[in-house]
């Protein structure tokens, strides 16, 4: 047994090789001193104001800038505020309210500042723009045109609204909304990114309740209903800074505070529907808002660094370089995230798949959890997780240790049982030195089902890791999430082609692994795959 | 010298071996003969350390028999085991000369006029040695066994009936150059069959074992005239007369 051990020590050795990408990775994320990192929400307002922000500051400043777009959830973004992840970040009081006062109503946004204080956060005055749900009419309703206010409504008989999914979330819920206004709306539900003009006109729905800010408002010429009685809950955009950065920063502060009600909801609406539907990128749509605002006393124009540290995303965005020093970047990210949980399942999975070898009666529990675990749908056990460690990178490489653990376990354990006896005996019976015993009898026997076990776990991380960029974690699914929200099918078909490459590569790896270190009379793949 | 004093084998909860007591001298032939479920394996395994024993003691030459002794004791004796089992992803050089490796610090030249000898000495073709098993013929695998056995001039040898397998005419070839093998060395060898034709031939002493016991210590023509139970006599002479493996 204890020969067995020192041999499988040998292929996590291998494994160590790979490393050293991760600690190279780390140095990219340093940022040095005398730069402003910009964070936010992967959501079209967010995405653009966060631009705006960094655009004013890099025209105005020599400061470096260091974008990082990938945050999934509030909370999320305000820890890296907390943190000193990042510096600043566009955001909204709807979603302050709920998480600093827990109050679903908002407050005044003196009660966020006095709260905001405590947290080392500083928060500015309402942009002017808000990302309040409101109920809409559609140009095709032609019988509706002169309804201006909700309760106008009252006067027409049953009407279908179409709504987003996230409408409940977001509100009192529909019933409410009729009690509130006395009307007997009929709603339909639907996925918000689905709701499309033709799915409207076809299913003849004349209202539909949407984000005052969402590029649709101005790309179809809705028009927004007063909400006289207040329904909606009211979401203003604002920016949020840390404390450090505002003492240390103070000019580049007071030069993003001239945002201070100077947006409104149609310009939001008109900068989304540039990002969505004309497919600028967000830096050119930042500086065409830039430009067109003469109220900005902005120093003179610089031009856009060449070299910027930062996240991939920014690069994307830039397009400032080619296409595979992009995917170089996120694939070295995805591989860290898949190499370094790899790495401990690996230390880890191996003794693991002994220990059960050893104590046979292990064995029917050992496998039965292991199937158990495997059960659980991924994104289910990693929200698990997530609210076990908190919302964190941690949280992610310990839910992917854990689904890469068992497969590692299960193929050692299965390697080392399908050892032929005769072979060991025979090894035995000719005075082999351990040395030998290991090399001739124990590796070229258990290697194919160690490296089934590896390749199995590898190949879950590629996919775990993808689906992780939901909860904000990096690699090539960041694309993905980001071009679902951007509705932007190239960058989703880049991230999902790299995604699947990434995992045919290691396939190939493994299968190089396989022939080169089990020999050809020991690689039963098929049996493995019946475990 | 091998010796074993009071050695008894339990193998899954079955008594294989019962209180075996046995001195095999040094440079003579001693056949363990049989019926095929004996246990003539059984304590073949037992002696090499392979399978475990429960009392008793097994003494080596100087060695005792013991976990800690076992690759050591085991190195003092070739092995040719009753399938002739050889490492299936090893060549045919490979599964001979590994043994010459075992920390023996042999060079490369060494091993190679070695195995040259024994090629000779078994007729075997040097060309071969670069076969995989299942590229060789069933006497090719009993020519490497006995080569792995012989390389590196171990002072025991253990044959575990391994012509079974061979087909009639390379078998009687394989036996006569085991024979002439046999008249040239003065190897202490334990040599499991139950060919009664061959052990006329070539045993000093014959062990009759059966259902795991020692029945009969003595020559074959003794254990013919006075057998110690008429099963010996018995099997003696319906395997001379080729009429099976014994009881029936």
């Amino acid at each position: 047994m204890n020969q067995s051990f020192r041999g499988l020590a040998a292929l996590i050795c291998v494994l160590l090789c790979t490393v050293p990408c991760v600690s190279q990775d780390a140095k990219d994320v340093a940022v040095t001193t005398s730069s402003i990192k910009i964070g936010c929400l992967a959501s079209t307002d967010s995405l653009v104001m966060a631009e705006i922000l960094a655009r004013m500051a890099e025209r105005s400043t020599a400061l470096n800038i260091t974008r990082a777009y990938q945050y999934q959830n509030a909370g999320e973004l305000y820890t890296a505020l907390q943190k000193g992840e990042i510096d600043v970040a566009p955001t909204f009081t709807r979603e302050l309210n709920l998480l600093l006062l827990k109050e679903k109503r908002p407050k005044d946004i003196k009660i966020l500042k006095s709260q905001l204080k405590k947290k080392k956060l500083e928060i500015s005055a309402p942009l002017g723009f808000e990302k309040t749900m409101g109920l809409m009419v559609l140009p095709a309703a032609g019988g509706l045109r002169d309804i201006q206010k909700i309760s106008d409504l009252k006067k027409i008989s049953t009407l279908r609204v179409a709504v987003g999914l996230d409408f409940q979330e977001r509100s009192e819920g529909f019933s409410s909304l009729n009690r509130l206004y006395g009307l007997t709306l009929e709603e339909v539900k639907k996925d918000s990114e689905h709701l499309t003009e033709d799915w409207l006109g076809k299913e003849n729905i004349p209202l539909a309740v949407l984000d005052r800010t969402d590029a649709r408002v101005e790309k179809w010429n809705l028009q927004v209903l007063e909400d006289d009685k207040r329904f909606f809950r009211k979401n203003e955009g604002v920016i949020l800074a840390s404390k450090k950065f505002v003492s240390t920063h103070a000019d580049v502060w007071t030069l993003l505070k001239t945002l201070e009600n100077k947006m409104s909801d149609n310009l939001m609406c008109r900068l989304n529907a540039m990002v969505e539907f004309e497919k600028k990128i967000l830096t050119e749509t930042a500086d065409i808002f830039l430009d067109s605002s003469q109220w900005l006393a902005l120093a003179q124009k610089r031009p856009v660094p060449d070299r910027v540290v930062g996240n991939p995303v920014q690069e994307y965005i830039r397009e400032t370089r080619p296409v595979w020093t992009q995917l170089w970047y996120l694939s070295k990210e995805h591989l860290s995230l898949v190499l370094i949980p790899l790495f401990f399942a690996v230390i880890i999975g191996i003794p693991l798949g002994l220990l059960v070898y050893t104590f046979d009666h292990l064995h029917d529990v050992f496998r039965y959890s292991a199937n158990l675990f495997q059960t659980i749908p991924v994104l289910a056990g990693l929200c698990f997780l997530v609210v076990f460690l908190g919302l964190r990178n941690e949280s992610v490489s310990a839910a992917a240790f854990l689904y890469a653990l068992f497969p590692i376990a299960k193929g050692t354990w299965f390697g080392l049982k399908k050892r032929e006896k005769r072979f060991v005996e025979l090894g035995w019976s000719l005075g082999l030195s351990s040395l030998q015993m290991l090399r001739f009898v124990h590796l070229p026997m258990t290697m194919g089902g160690v490296l089934w076990g590896i390749k199995k776990g590898a190949l879950h991380l590629v996919a775990l890791v993808t689906l992780t960029a939901l909860v904000g974690t990096g690699g090539f699914g960041k694309l993905i999430v980001l071009g679902l929200t951007l509705k932007d099918i190239p960058m989703i078909l880049k991230g999902a082609l790299a995604v699947s490459l990434l995992a045919i590569l290691i396939r190939w790896i493994f299968e190089f692994l396989e022939w080169l270190l089990v020999p050809l009379v020991y690689q039963k793949e098929d049996e493995w795959d019946e475990i | 010298m091998i010796a074993l004093k009071d050695v008894t084998a339990v193998i899954e909860s079955e008594l294989v071996l019962k209180s075996i007591n046995l001195k095999l001298a040094k440079g003579k032939v001693h056949v363990l003969l049989g019926p095929p479920d004996a246990g003539k394996t059984t304590l073949i395994k037992v002696i090499l350390g392979v399978w475990p024993f429960i009392s008793g003691s097994i003494q080596i030459d100087d060695l005792e028999l013991t976990d800690q002794t076992q690759s050591q004791v085991a190195r003092l004796m070739g092995y040719v085991p009753s399938d002739c089992l050889l490492f299936p992803h090893l060549t045919a050089r490979d599964n001979a000369s590994m043994v010459a490796n075992r920390g023996l610090g042999w060079l490369k030249y060494k091993v190679q006029a070695r195995l040259t000898e024994l090629c000779d000495l078994f007729s075997f073709e040097e060309s071969h040695l670069t076969f995989y098993p299942s590229e060789l013929k069933p006497d090719e695998r009993v020519k490497i066994s006995f080569i792995r056995a012989l390389i590196t001039d171990p002072p025991i040898l253990i044959v575990d009936d391994p012509f079974t397998p061979v087909n009639p005419y390379p078998k009687l070839d394989l036996q006569k150059r085991f024979r002439s093998l046999l008249g040239q060395t003065n190897k202490t060898v334990l040599f499991a069959t139950s060919d009664v034709p061959l052990v006329h031939e070539l045993a000093d002493h014959v062990i009759f074992l059966d259902r795991g016991q020692v029945i009969q210590i003595g020559r074959l023509s003794e254990m013919v005239q006075s057998p110690e139970v008429p099963f010996v006599r018995e099997f003696i002479r319906m395997q001379k007369a080729g009429l099976g493996q014994g009881r029936g």
